[in-house]
C-alpha cells in the first residue's frame, strides 16, 4: 500500500525521512497535511485513539487530539505524519514519545512506560508508571545522583535475556521540576511545558535488575511485589499500537509474565514532595542490595 | 435459577492466562483488562480448564488446604461470582 497517495496526503517532502529510532531501521517518516479516512478501534478517554484504515491491510492510525496524528503502514515500512495543530516540533516529539513505543510492541517487542537507569554494579533500574506520577522527577534526581540514565519514558525489555533498552535516550522535565532540582542553574530550551536535557553518558542497553512500579503513598516505601502483581505491572503500563489486536495482547501478557518470574519487582510509594526523593534514592539501593 | 454449583463453567474464550509460580495472571482479550488470581484461585481457575465440575473442585481444594469445605464453597461462591461477572467463564 502507499498512504502517500495525493488523494489522501500531501508530503512536505519528496523522500521520507528515516526514523533514528533502534529497532526501526529502515522505517521512514513523511510530513503531510492530511490523513488517510479511518475508522475508530480504540480510545483511551484521554483524547489519543487507534483507527484502522479501511482497504489497507496491516495499516493504523493514532491520533491525539490537538496535537499530531500518524498513519502507519507495516508492508511500506512508512509513517505519515500530520500535525493537528500542535506544531512541527510538538508533532516530531509525539512521534517519539508515542508512535514509536506503540510501533515497537506492535512488531514483537515488550514496551513499557517507564524510566530506566543504570544503578550500582551495572544493572539497570526501571521505575514504571503512568504519565504524570513522577518518572521523569525521580530519574533526573537519580541521574543528578550519578545513576547513568538510558531514558526517561519507554523503555524496551527483552525477555529472553532480561535486557532493557531505552526507545530513545531523553530526559524531558516540567520545568517546575527542572527549577525545584537545579536550582540556580539557567533553564534549557523548553518544548511545550517541558525542559529537554542531554541523558548523559549514553547506555544503550543494560541487564535489568530490578522493576519498581511507581504509586502515591503518604510515606517512602519499597513492598516486594510477587511474580503476578509485577506482571499486572508490565502490562498495565505496556504500549500498544492497536490495543484491540488479541494476538498480541496475548503475547505481551506471557513476555510480562516472563520478565516478572525472572526479574525481582517492588512497589515504591511516595508522596509528591521533592525533600522525599534521598528518601527514594536509599529504598533503591536497599532494594538492589 | 439453578444453584451455582450445579451449573457447568469454564474459561471464557476470551481469557488468555500465564501461570506466575502458584499465581494465574489472566487477560481478557475481549475488554484488555486483566486479573489476578492467587493460589487457591488458580486452583479453581485449573479445575474449571480441567472440565470438573464445582463441587468436585470444592472438595479437591478443601482436601488439599485442609479447610472446611463450606468455607471454601463461599469464598469459591465469591470468586465464581467475579469471574461471571468480568466475563471470564461462561457456561460450558
Amino acid at each position: 500500500m502507499t498512504l502517500a497517495s495525493p488523494d489522501v496526503a500531501t508530503p512536505s517532502a519528496p523522500a521520507g525521512a528515516p526514523l533514528p529510532i533502534a529497532g526501526l531501521e529502515g522505517w521512514t517518516v513523511q510530513r503531510a497535511t492530511a490523513l488517510p479516512p479511518s475508522e475508530p478501534l480504540w480510545s483511551d478517554g484521554q483524547g489519543t485513539s487507534s483507527h484502522r484504515i479501511p482497504g489497507e491491510a496491516e495499516a493504523l492510525l493514532l491520533r491525539t487530539e490537538d496535537l499530531a496524528a500518524a498513519a502507519v503502514s507495516l508492508p511500506s515500512r512508512s509513517i505519515l505524519l500530520v500535525d493537528l495543530g500542535g506544531g512541527t516540533d510538538l508533532a516530531d516529539q509525539w512521534l517519539a514519545d508515542q508512535v514509536a513505543p506503540r510501533l515497537l510492541s506492535h512488531l514483537g517487542h515488550l514496551v513499557v512506560h517507564a524510566a530506566a537507569l543504570r544503578a550500582q554494579g551495572g544493572g539497570a533500574v526501571l521505575l514504571a508508571a503512568p504519565s504524570r506520577r513522577g518518572k521523569s522527577t525521580l530519574a533526573a534526581f537519580l541521574r543528578r545522583e550519578g545513576w547513568p540514565l538510558l531514558g526517561d519514558d519507554a523503555a524496551v525489555i527483552r525477555p529472553e535475556e532480561a535486557s532493557v533498552s531505552a526507545v530513545y535516550p531523553r530526559l524531558r522535565l516540567r520545568r517546575d521540576s527542572w527549577r525545584r532540582l537545579h536550582p540556580g542553574d539557567g533553564t534549557p530550551a523548553a518544548l511545550g511545558d517541558k525542559v529537554s536535557l542531554p541523558p548523559g553518558p549514553a547506555v544503550a542497553e543494560a541487564p535489568l535488575a530490578a522493576l519498581f512500579a511507581l504509586a502515591e503513598g503518604p510515606a517512602c516505601r519499597a513492598d516486594p511485589l510477587s511474580p503476578a502483581e509485577a506482571c499486572m505491572e508490565l502490562v498495565r503500563n505496556g504500549y500498544a499500537l492497536d490495543p484491540t489486536d488479541r494476538e498480541r495482547a496475548a503475547l505481551r501478557l506471557h513476555q510480562s509474565a516472563a520478565v516478572a518470574n525472572a526479574v525481582p519487582a517492588f512497589r515504591l510509594s511516595y508522596p509528591h514532595d521533592y525533600a522525599r526523593l534521598p528518601e527514594l534514592r536509599d529504598l533503591l539501593r536497599a532494594a538492589l542490595a | 435459577m439453578d444453584d451455582l454449583l450445579s451449573r457447568r463453567l469454564c474459561p471464557s474464550p476470551q481469557a488468555v492466562e500465564t501461570a506466575l509460580g502458584a499465581e494465574t495472571v489472566i487477560l481478557h482479550l475481549g475488554n484488555d483488562t486483566y486479573y489476578g488470581l492467587d493460589a487457591v484461585g488458580t486452583r479453581i481457575w485449573s479445575g474449571l480448564k480441567d472440565g470438573a465440575g464445582l463441587p468436585a473442585i470444592r472438595d479437591r481444594i478443601a482436601g488439599e488446604f485442609a479447610v472446611d469445605p463450606a468455607r471454601v464453597e463461599a469464598d469459591m461462591r465469591r470468586f465464581l461470582h467475579d469471574l461471571l461477572a468480568h466475563d471470564l467463564v461462561q457456561d460450558g
